[in-house]
C-alpha cells in the first residue's frame, strides 16, 4: 500500500477515535498526563497563591509501608464523568481509590492483592469510562470509571509461593488501528531453585476485553512506564528498562524497531516530543545524562550532563514556540533545557533531591513547572526564568531514612474540580493533597 | 555549581554484557591490570611497571569510563538482591569477589598498584616540598602540620554546612564525616607519632562502623564515587576534599587510618599466597624506612603486614622480599 495512503487511513482513524472520544482535552488521564508523557496541562490557575482545598487520608495505619521502589501512593489521574471530576489513585494499603476532586469525599474504593504504586490511565472505551491500574500482586485490572466494578484482570502470572512482589509501570492505553490497546510492563520474578527467572515484560491487551495481543521480555530487570508516538504513520511504543536499555517497538506487533544501551540503568520513562518530520525522545540516566534521541532511528541528537542520576520523566513545554524540557535530578536541581539544541535555560537548586517528574501548568496564562523536591517541598516555578512563584511545605518524611536510589516518588498531577483548577500531590505522608488558588476578594 | 562537570571520555559501554549497561570492557582492564601487577610483583625488575599500572589505572577509570569500585556497598546491597536482580549482583560482586581473590594469590596489588584515590596521595608524598614539610621531625614543622590539619578541618566543616541537605543531615553526609576522621586522625598522629599503630587499628573500628551503616540501608557515598562516578555529591565531594587535604599533612592517611576496602584487604592478607618480609639482616635506619614506605609500615624491626601496601618499594630498596607460600 502506498505510503500515502497508509498515512491518510490513519489520520481518518485519528479523527475517528478523537470524536469517540468524550475525553477533556485538560484531563490528567495518566502518567505524566498522556500516553507520550508530556507532563504538561492546559488548566490556567487564576491566581499565583494556591492553598490546600481538602486532604483526602486513606487511613492512620502508616506502619505498614515498606521502602524499596515504592510510594506511598501512587500518581494520580484527574477526569471529568459527566457532572463530575474525579481523582483516581492507588496506595500502599492496597486500596485504590476513586475521589470526588471538588470535596475530597470517598466515591468508590477497590481493594487489590497488594499495593498500587504506580499511576493509573483512564480512557473512555466503547462510551464506557475505564480505569487501568497493574498492582504489585502481578495484575493488571481494568475497573469502571463511575462505580468501581472489576470489568476485567489480567493475571501475567499464577501465583506460587517463590514469586517475589512484582514491580509494575504505569499503563498508556493507545489507539492502533481504530482498537484501543493498553500496553504496560511488569517485571515477575521467581525464587524457585530449579527455576528461578526474573523477567520485565511488555504486556499489550485489548483494553475493552482484556485479551493479550503479545507480550514481550525485554529485561531481566524492571521496565519503566512506556510511551507511545505516531511516528512516520507507525504506531511505536517507546519503553526503557532498569539495565540501561530503550527500545522502539511497534505497537501492532512488537516487533523491535530500534534499541539502544545507554550508559548507566534507567529508571526515568521516556517522553516524546512529536515533529513534523523528526520526533525525539528525553529520557535521564543513572549516570546524569539527559538524552534527546530520534524517535524513528534512536540516533542521540543531544546528550546533557547533569551533577547527578536523573530518575524523573521529563516534562515537554512549548512557551512562545519554542520547545522545553524540564527535569529534576538527584543533584538537587530542577533543569530547564531548550529541547532542540539542549541549551540549559535554568536551573534551580533545592534543599535536596529533586526526585519528582516535573508537572506543567499555567498560573495567570503564564506557564509555570510544579516539581517536588526530598527537601520536603512541592514548588512552583516560572518556566521560562525558573523563579519560584509559590512554594508549599509539605512536612517531614514520617520514616527515618530512605535509601536512595531506591525508592520511586509519586509526581504531582494537575486537573479541573468542576469548572476550578486544581494541584494533586499524593504525598509521603499517606495523603493526597489537593491545591487550588486562592482567589483576590471579590472574584 | 560544578553540576555539569564532565571528566569521562567514555559514557556508554565499549561491550555491553547482554545488551546491558554492564561494560566487559573496563573488568577486562581490570583484570589485566591486576594480572599485570600481580606478576610484576613476583618478578625483579617488575617494580619498574608500577608507574605505568599506576598511571594507566588512574586515567581509565577517573578520565575514561565512569565505573565506580563502591566494592563494600555494592556488596552488600546485592546481597540482598540474590533472586530479585542478578544484574544488580554481578555488577555489585564482580569488582568485590575477583579483588579478594586476587589479594589471596597476589597480595594487596590493588592498593598499592591500581587504586587511583591511592595513587593520587602517593603523588602528594612524592612531591618533594610536601614531602618535606610530612617528614620533618623539628617542633616547627610539627606546628605547620598541626596547624595546616587545623586549618584543612574547619574548612571541611564549613563546606559540610555550605552544601548540606535540608532533610537527612547526618545520613546523607556520613561520607563526610569519615572524611571528618580521617583529619582527626591526621591532627592526632601529627601530636603523637609513636601513635600511629594504635590509629591504623581504627580501621577495623571504621569498617565494622561502615558495615553496620550500609547494612542498616543507609546509602554510604565515599570519596571515590565523585572521582570514579562523576557524582556531583557534596557529600562524596566534600570527603574527597579532605582525603586529599589528610594526605597533604601525613601521608596516605586515608589508606592508613580509615580506607574500608584496604581493611578489608588487609585482613585478607593474612591468608595470601604472597607476603613481603622484612629481611633480617638488612640495615634500614628508622628515617630511611619512613623516606621509602609511604604508611610506615616499615619499620627499624620489621614489616607491619596488614598495612603493606605491596608497592615494593622496600624491596628494592633491599630492605624487604617477596615470599611465596
Amino acid at each position: 500500500m502506498p505510503s500515502l495512503i497508509k498515512k491518510l487511513i490513519s489520520a481518518l482513524i485519528l479523527v475517528f477515535v478523537f470524536l469517540n472520544t468524550n475525553a477533556y482535552s485538560d484531563d490528567w488521564q495518566g502518567f505524566q498526563r498522556d500516553s507520550s508523557h508530556s507532563g504538561n496541562s492546559s488548566v490556567n490557575f487564576l491566581s499565583k497563591d494556591l492553598s490546600i482545598s481538602w486532604v483526602f487520608s486513606p487511613t492512620k495505619r502508616t506502619w505498614n509501608y515498606k521502602s524499596g521502589s515504592s510510594v506511598w501512593s501512587s500518581s494520580a489521574c484527574i477526569v471529568r464523568l459527566d457532572s463530575r471530576s474525579i481523582i483516581y489513585a492507588g496506595f500502599y494499603n492496597n486500596n485504590f481509590y476513586a475521589i470526588d476532586a471538588k470535596d475530597g469525599s470517598l466515591v468508590w474504593r477497590f481493594i487489590g492483592g497488594n499495593r498500587f504504586n504506580h499511576a493509573p490511565v483512564f480512557a473512555e472505551i466503547n462510551k464506557r469510562p475505564m480505569v487501568f491500574t497493574a498492582c504489585a500482586d502481578r495484575v493488571i485490572y481494568c475497573l469502571d470509571g463511575l462505580s468501581g466494578e472489576k470489568i476485567w484482570s489480567y493475571e501475567t502470572l499464577p501465583w506460587s509461593y517463590m514469586l517475589a512482589e512484582a514491580v509494575p509501570s504505569s499503563p498508556i492505553v493507545i489507539d492502533v488501528d481504530g482498537t484501543s490497546l493498553l500496553a504496560c510492563a511488569l517485571w515477575n520474578a521467581s525464587q524457585a531453585p530449579f527455576n528461578s527467572f526474573q523477567k520485565g515484560e511488555l504486556y499489550v491487551l485489548n483494553a475493552a476485553s482484556g485479551e493479550k495481543l503479545y507480550s514481550l521480555v525485554l529485561s531481566s530487570t524492571p521496565l519503566n512506564s512506556p510511551c507511545f508516538g505516531d511516528i512516520k504513520g507507525e504506531p511505536v511504543i517507546f519503553i526503557s528498562s532498569n539495565d540501561g536499555s530503550v527500545f522502539a517497538l511497534n505497537a501492532r506487533d512488537g516487533k523491535i524497531v530500534w534499541r539502544l544501551t545507554l550508559d548507566s540503568g534507567i529508571f526515568s520513562s521516556p517522553s516524546i516530543l512529536p515533529g513534523k518530520e523528526n520526533s525525539r525522545i528525553f529520557m535521564g540516566s543513572r549516570f546524569g545524562n539527559l538524552y534527546c534521541l530520534d524517535a524513528s532511528t534512536g540516533k542521540i541528537i543531544w546528550v546533557k550532563k547533569v551533577g547527578h542520576a536523573i530518575d524523573s520523566t521529563p516534562a515537554i513545554g512549548n512557551i512562545g514556540g519554542k520547545d522545553y524540557v524540564y527535569i529534576g535530578s538527584y543533584d538537587r536541581n530542577v533543569y530547564c533545557f531548550d529541547a532542540i539544541t539542549g541549551e540549559m535555560l535554568w536551573s534551580y537548586k533545592t534543599g535536596d533531591y529533586a526526585v519528582s517528574s516535573c508537572v506543567l501548568a499555567k498560573v495567570l496564562e503564564r506557564t509555570v513547572v510544579f516539581a517536588h523536591s526530598l527537601d520536603n517541598k512541592l514548588y512552583c516555578f516560572d518556566g521560562l526564568t525558573g523563579s519560584v512563584i509559590w512554594s508549599f511545605d509539605l512536612g517531614k518524611l514520617i520514616w527515618a531514612y530512605n535509601t536512595r536510589g531506591d525508592t520511586i516518588w509519586s509526581s504531582p498531577a494537575v486537573g479541573m474540580a468542576g469548572d476550578r483548577p486544581i494541584l494533586v500531590f499524593p504525598c509521603y505522608d499517606s495523603k493526597l493533597y489537593a491545591f487550588s488558588a486562592v482567589m483576590p476578594e471579590g472574584n | 555549581m560544578f553540576e555539569s562537570l564532565n571528566w569521562k571520555l567514555i559514557e556508554r559501554p565499549l561491550l555491553p554484557i547482554g545488551n546491558t549497561y554492564l561494560d566487559a570492557f573496563v573488568f577486562l582492564v581490570f583484570f589485566i591490570l591486576l594480572f599485570l601487577a600481580g606478576i610484576a610483583l613476583k618478578s625483579k625488575p617488575g617494580i619498574r611497571i608500577r608507574p605505568f599500572v599506576q598511571s594507566v589505572s588512574f586515567i581509565f577509570f577517573i578520565f575514561i569510563v565512569h565505573r565506580c569500585f563502591c566494592a563494600l556497598r555494592g556488596t552488600i546491597f546485592s546481597f540482598q538482591d540474590i533472586g530479585k536482580n542478578d544484574l544488580n549482583v554481578f555488577n555489585g560482586l564482580f569488582i568485590f569477589v575477583p579483588l579478594v581473590a586476587f589479594t589471596l594469590m597476589f597480595g594487596r596489588i590493588f592498593c598499592g598498584w591500581l587504586c587511583p584515590l591511592g595513587f593520587i596521595e602517593e603523588v602528594f608524598f612524592r612531591v618533594p616540598f610536601t614531602r618535606k614539610v610530612m617528614l620533618a621531625l623539628t617542633p616547627q614543622a610539627r606546628r605547620l602540620r598541626l596547624i595546616l590539619s587545623v586549618i584543612l578541618f574547619l574548612a571541611a566543616i564549613f563546606l559540610l554546612f555550605e552544601f548540606k541537605p535540608k532533610t537527612f543531615f547526618f545520613v546523607q553526609n556520613i561520607a563526610a564525616f569519615w572524611g571528618l576522621a580521617a583529619l582527626i586522625l591526621t591532627a592526632l598522629f601529627v601530636l603523637n607519632p609513636g601513635a600511629d599503630i594504635k590509629l591504623k587499628r581504627m580501621r577495623y573500628l571504621l569498617l565494622f562502623a561502615w558495615l553496620v551503616i550500609i547494612s542498616l540501608g543507609i546509602f554510604v557515598t565515599d570519596p571515590w564515587c565523585a572521582l570514579y562516578g562523576n557524582e556531583i555529591d557534596y557529600s562524596s565531594l566534600v570527603a574527597l576534599f579532605t582525603v586529599l587535604a589528610s594526605a597533604a599533612v601525613v601521608p596516605m592517611a586515608w589508606c592508613r587510618y580509615l580506607c574500608p576496602l584496604g581493611a578489608v584487604l588487609g585482613m585478607a592478607m593474612k591468608f595470601s599466597q604472597v607476603k613481603i618480609k622484612r629481611k633480617k639482616d638488612s640495615l634500614i635506619s628508622s628515617s630511611q624506612a619512613k623516606e621509602i614506605c609511604y604508611v610506615q609500615a616499615l619499620t627499624e624491626k620489621g614489616l607491619d603486614k596488614s598495612s603493606c601496601l605491596f608497592c615494593k618499594r622496600c624491596v628494592q630498596a633491599g630492605a624487604s622480599e617477596v615470599e611465596e607460600t
